[in-house]
């Protein structure tokens, strides 16, 4: 239902530093005021607008603060010794690092170590959300609280969960609908 | 020399208040698409969202065209104004979905009908219209009219479309209804004390949840669905 595409459109929103090479005054955009455009200068704009101005060489890219290796791996770190999920840097931090590395991958020192780790740290909280999955499934409760887990990790159980929550749930709700009518025919 | 001057689309957007920006009409228009794309059952239609943005949508375009060839502003521009234009298209299909999907549930009930916005209601009635020539022509008018007329005793009242004399659609049975029961993850947008899970499996427990500002959660969509409405949690 939710795809990738969608959730990167999603991750778009979010906002990237830039250092563009060219010249511009403000622009007036309807999501909010960009620029003005300085060669050399930083400047804020929208991710969707910084990947399409990287694309067309116009600018490069500043890798956010958390994007860095020491960092990262300190995350790494706090999210395996925890038991629960830790908050993320940034609520679409997946997408964004593969945004960046698709288009500005020569922007981000030390490219490759950041995939790794970031893949990483994303194969410990899915397994982590697996588990946490499989005991809500055998705990029978009837909500979960799913603190810091982002819209990606989410979607990757997201049909299956939902799907087979709702089917357990009519299983149930029959199940003692014809219990109880056959107890008051009984009695 | 831009001609792209913008105030007045800056503050073409607001009604009433003076602080609101389309940044901020834009955020909420983000909000109703996710929370319809999510949701099991059509939702209010936020008519004021969209037309709002589209006013902006069509103002940009306009001032596009006035102005010369400059590639570079156009081409950013433009592309926000896809980016908006996707989200609004993918709001609207999303309702006509449902609205093909749950059209008699829609019509038959003075409350759902108010969440269509105009046009989606003479299209509701189109639609429902039809579908069930449709059915008639295709099939139900070569049906034996004594299996109708059984039906027909059993049902009292004709709140059923007469669809002439060999058929005739039992309401409650054809009406397909959104199912409440359907699972959804959320976000609480303020603290929401003592929402009541009725569990009505098994041991009929009753649950009272706390939801916390910032949290997220999984449960069913029918202990939350009037906190949706109000706008206390959004579905993610």
């Amino acid at each position: 239902m939710i795809s990738p595409e969608e959730m990167e459109f999603l991750a778009e929103f979010g906002v990237l530093t830039i250092i563009p090479n060219f010249q511009q005054e403000q622009l007036y955009l309807i999501g909010g005021d960009v620029g003005p455009f300085r060669p050399a200068l930083p400047v804020e704009v929208p991710v969707w607008l910084a990947v399409n101005l990287r694309q067309r060489s116009k600018c490069r890219i500043v890798p956010p603060d958390w994007m860095e290796v020491d960092r990262l791996q300190e995350k790494k770190e706090e999210e395996k010794n925890s038991a629960h999920f830790t908050p993320m840097p940034c609520e679409h931090y997946m997408e964004l690092t593969q945004l960046i590395m698709d288009v500005a991958a020569g922007d981000v020192p030390r490219a490759d170590q950041i995939r790794t780790i970031i893949k990483d740290i994303w194969d410990i909280r899915v397994a982590k959300l697996r588990s946490s999955v499989d005991a809500f499934l055998k705990s029978n409760s009837s909500y979960a609280k799913l603190d810091h887990l982002t819209l990606l990790e989410l979607n990757t159980v997201r049909p299956f969960l939902n799907h087979s929550l709702d089917q357990l749930y009519r299983l149930k709700k029959d199940t003692y609908r014809s219990l109880t009518m056959d107890a008051s025919r009984t009695s | 020399m831009a001609a792209l001057d913008d105030e007045d689309i800056i503050d073409g957007s607001d009604e009433e208040q003076e602080d609101i920006t389309p940044a901020d009409i834009l955020h909420k228009l983000k909000q109703s698409w996710i929370d319809e794309t999510r949701c099991p059952e059509l939702l209010e239609y936020d008519g004021d969202v969209v037309d709002c943005m589209l006013d902006q949508i069509h103002q940009m375009e306009a001032n596009l065209r006035r102005v010369s060839k400059t590639d570079f502003k156009i081409s950013i521009h433009k592309m926000e104004v896809d980016r908006i234009r996707y989200m609004i298209a993918s709001y609207l299909r999303c309702r006509l979905q449902k609205i093909e999907l749950y059209h008699r549930y829609l019509l038959s009930n003075e409350e759902q009908r108010r969440r269509l916005s105009p046009a989606e209601l003479k299209f509701a009635t189109e639609f429902q219209a039809s579908h069930e020539a449709h059915f008639r022509e295709v099939a139900l008018r070569h049906m034996p009219s004594s299996g109708a007329a059984a039906h027909s005793q059993a049902e009292s009242e004709s709140e059923v479309p007469l669809s002439g004399e060999g058929s005739r659609l039992q309401a409650a049975e054809a009406t397909v209804a959104p199912s409440l029961d359907t699972h959804v993850y959320l976000r609480a947008a303020t603290d929401c004390p003592g929402v009541l899970i009725t569990d009505e499996a098994g041991d009929s427990r009753t649950e009272e949840v706390d939801l916390v500002s910032g949290s997220q959660y999984l449960l069913r969509y029918e202990p939350v669905h009037k906190l949706l409405h109000k706008g206390d949690v959004h579905l993610i």
